[in-house]
This record gives structure tokens, sequence and C-alpha cells, in this order.
């Protein structure tokens, strides 16, 4: 068909009622086609923009929370994303500050020989905490994803040392949506009684760290704020919640927020 | 502690990118889409199949799809809405027919659809309101049709008739429903042209 044919057809395609044939030979034409791919296009939004002449009707309240539900059901898990053997650990709102604040910012990601922290985990967690702690582990999750898919995204390599092995990281920050996340790659796996550790080295006065978020690929994990010294490290516990997870030791992410 | 990405953010955004984001499995983003276009899904699927229940179901079963396969919205293809409209509208006129519900379509004049805003506290009232504003024009372009061209063309578009079904169900040549299709979407794209395809439709 040459153009002419095909821009009869158009408007019965838009509308839904090409007849097979017909669709299949406009799909074909407008692939190679700007002039008549630009005119299907303005036969689309003709023919969408009819559903604005319908009443239009609230949504029912139970439909929002049901579309919402199922997401949750159907959300993947991040590991199948960003792969295994990778490190998450998110940093917020220090690093998108501080960073974003002061170009003499700089990160340090480190494993480092630590003694072994009091277990933080309370043995009597009811099974209604454990709901909430995984539900607080997807939603850091999605804010991770988030730094990812932020338009406006910045990113720095940290500097790495005394780990021993070719350590990889980089911290992420959106600055439009207050989020950061820092990233590893080869991480050495931990003997027992050495930790991960991060610092933050920043120019600028301390500020308060709401919560890290670290991520190994075999957690899950959940964090607990332990010390907030009035100088000094700033250091949070990592208890791992499955205990029949291998358990590559117990880790510790620090921020240094000194000058 | 859960951080919250703060909802002014997503407000800035663009359908298109709040549908990047889904990459990302940004549920903030959904929800945003979902309080952007929910009533209007919803209102679609409702004009075809006539039915809350299954224009609950069709509207759950297309924002599903949209969160895990977001690709398959293709932004160099046009935008978001026009797809998620006439996503909408295909799958509601399969699910009339898998159903066999093909009730006779009645078509009302423009001027006789009654518009009514829906009621309580828009998630987003100057979509809302730009909506709602776009919806007059194309009621209006509507009204200037002739009667048999509009007829034609709510058949197709919302009764989910073939144009073969349309001649049958009218009693008029195969040629003069497709004349009436051509000739009445001209007409609408010429109407609408100036007025709202500058508008984020």
């Amino acid at each position: 068909m040459d153009c002419d044919q095909i821009a009869e057809l158009l408007d019965a395609y838009s509308l839904g009622v090409a007849e097979p044939d017909e669709a299949a030979a406009i799909e074909e034409h407008v692939a190679d086609c700007v002039r008549c791919w630009s005119s299907l296009s303005e036969a689309q939004q003709a023919a969408a923009s009819l559903a604005l002449s319908s009443a239009l009707q609230r949504a029912p309240e139970l439909l929002r929370r049901r579309i919402l539900s199922e997401i949750d059901r159907a959300d993947e898990p991040v590991r199948d994303r960003v792969g295994a053997g990778r490190v998450l650990a998110r940093l917020w709102p220090v690093g998108a500050g501080a960073l974003a604040a002061t170009a003499a910012a700089s990160l340090v990601f480190a494993v480092v020989l630590q003694s072994e922290v009091n277990d933080l985990q309370d043995e009597n967690d009811s099974l209604a905490s454990e709901v909430q702690q995984a539900d607080s582990l997807i939603s850091d999750q999605r804010q991770i994803m988030t730094v990812f898919g932020a338009p406006d995204m910045q990113q720095v390599t940290m500097q790495t040392g005394e780990a021993g092995a070719p350590i990889t990281a980089s911290y992420h920050w959106s600055a439009d949506y207050k989020v950061g996340a820092i990233l590893c790659d080869q991480l050495p796996d931990l003997q027992k009684g050495e930790v991960y550790k991060v610092w933050l080295l920043s120019g600028d006065e301390p500020q308060e760290i709401d919560s890290f978020y670290s991520w190994d690929g075999i957690g899950p994990f959940s964090l607990e704020h332990v010390e907030r010294p009035a100088a000094g490290p700033v250091s949070v516990g990592l208890s791992i919640d499955d205990a029949d997870a291998p358990r590559p030791g117990r880790m510790l992410l620090w921020a240094d927020l000194s000058d | 502690m859960n951080v919250s990405v703060n909802d002014s953010g997503y407000e800035r955004l663009s359908d298109e990118e709040l549908m990047q984001r889904l990459f990302y499995r940004d549920s903030g983003a959904f929800e945003a889409l979902f309080d952007r276009y929910g009533d209007l899904v919803y209102s679609t699927a409702l004009r075809v199949l006539h039915d809350p229940q299954l224009a609950e179901d069709v509207s759950q079963e297309i924002f599903v799809r949209i969160w895990k396969a977001p690709q398959r919205y293709v932004a160099d293809r046009g935008r978001f809405l026009t797809w998620l409209i006439s996503v909408t509208r295909n799958r509601s006129v399969d699910e009339l027919r898998s159903r066999g519900r093909r009730r006779r379509y009645e078509t009302a004049s423009p001027e006789e659809q009654e518009f009514e805003p829906p009621a309580g506290d828009s998630a987003n009232p100057a979509l809302s309101a730009q909506l709602a504003e776009q919806a007059g024009i194309v009621r209006a372009a509507l009204a200037e049709l002739p009667p048999e061209q509009r007829e034609v063309i709510e058949l197709a578009y919302f009764g989910g008739l073939t144009q073969q079904e349309i001649s049958e169900r009218l009693a008029q040549p195969l040629g003069t429903v497709k004349t009436r299709i051509r000739l009445g979407m001209q007409k609408l794209r010429a109407a609408l042209a100036p007025r709202m395809w500058s508008e984020p439709i």
C-alpha cells in the first residue's frame, strides 16, 4: 500500500476497528515511513481523546488498595536486578547533603578487623516485628533503586584501602530525591571478627544519621542504631535476621563525620 | 527507618519520567501515576463494559501490568497518556468480547452525557482541572459532528463493534460506515488539533 491508501485506514486502525490485514499493512508501512507514522500518532491521539468525553467516575478506594497490595506481592527481589556478589549500602541523608554541599567531601571504604559487638538481635522478636522489618527492607530496597533511577544521579568513586582485595566502591546520590546509595563490588568474604567500614569525610558540620542499609545478596539483614557519640564515628550494627542464612561474619558500617 | 521521597518530587515529574522510574521499582512513582489516571482508566473501562466490578478488574490488571512490565510503554512511540487510554480501551473491548456481552450500545449526544467530576478531594487538583477542560473540548468537538458520524465512532470505540457489525446494526452499507468513520475522525482531529495537541494528552 502507498501512503494515500494507508492514510485512508489510519482512523479505523486508531479506533481499533481496522481489518486484521489492514492493520498488518499499516504496521508494516509506518515502520519505514516517518510521515505516515506521524499521521498515525495524530489519529491515535484523537481516538484516545474520545475517552475524555466519558463522565469521569471516581475509582473505588478499594481498587487502589487492591492494586498496591498486588504489586507488593509481585515485586521482584532487588538481588535479581543488581547481581549477586554486590553490596549495596544506603547512606542518607548525610551522603546526599554533605557530598552535594562540598567538593572536599570524600568517602573511604575498607574492610578491617573489629571486635565482635554484642548481639543486638532481640531473640524475642515477635512475628509482627519480623513482618515490619521485612516491609522496611523492601521499602529500603526501593529507595536504593530510586537513586539509580534518578535523572540527576551523581556519583563519586570511593577510596578503598586496607582490604587486601580489589574492592571497588562508589557513592551515588540524588539531590532531587535526597537519597544516596553505596555500591560495592568484589567484597571479600568476612571472617569472624571482621567488619566492613565506611567513613564519610566532610568539612560540614556533623549531621544526624537516620539509617544505613546494607545488602550483600545473602540477607536479609536489618540494621540497628547502636550509638551516636558526641564526637567520633557513628556506628551502626548490622544483625542477621535469617538464622539459616550463610553468615559472612558480623559487619559494621561506620560513618566518620569529623573533618 | 523508611525514607520516603517527598511527594512533591513526583508531582514535578512528567508521566514519562514516572514510567522511567518504574524500571527501578519506585512504588512512589507508580502511586503517582495511579493518582493521576486511576479515575480516567476506571471511567473508560466502565464506559465500555457498563459493569463496575468488571471495570475495576480491568483497571487493576492494567495497572499491575504497568508495574510488572513498564517496558511495554515505549516513550519514542508517543505520549504515555495516549498509550494508557489505548491500552485501557483495547483491554476493555477484549473483555467485552470474551464475555459475549454485546449489549446494545446506546449512544448519547455529548449534551446528554452528564459530566460529573469525581467527588471528594482530588489527588492532583491541577491535573483534574486540566483533564476536565480537555473533556469539555472533546465533548464540544463531538457535538459538532453530524449525528451519524458521531454514532459510528462511538459504536466503534466504546461499543467494541467491528465496522461490519456496525454496518449490520445500522443497516447501512459497509462502505458508508467506513466513510462516516473517516470523515468524522478527520473533523475531530481538525477540531482538537489547535487546542489539545500541545497539551499533555
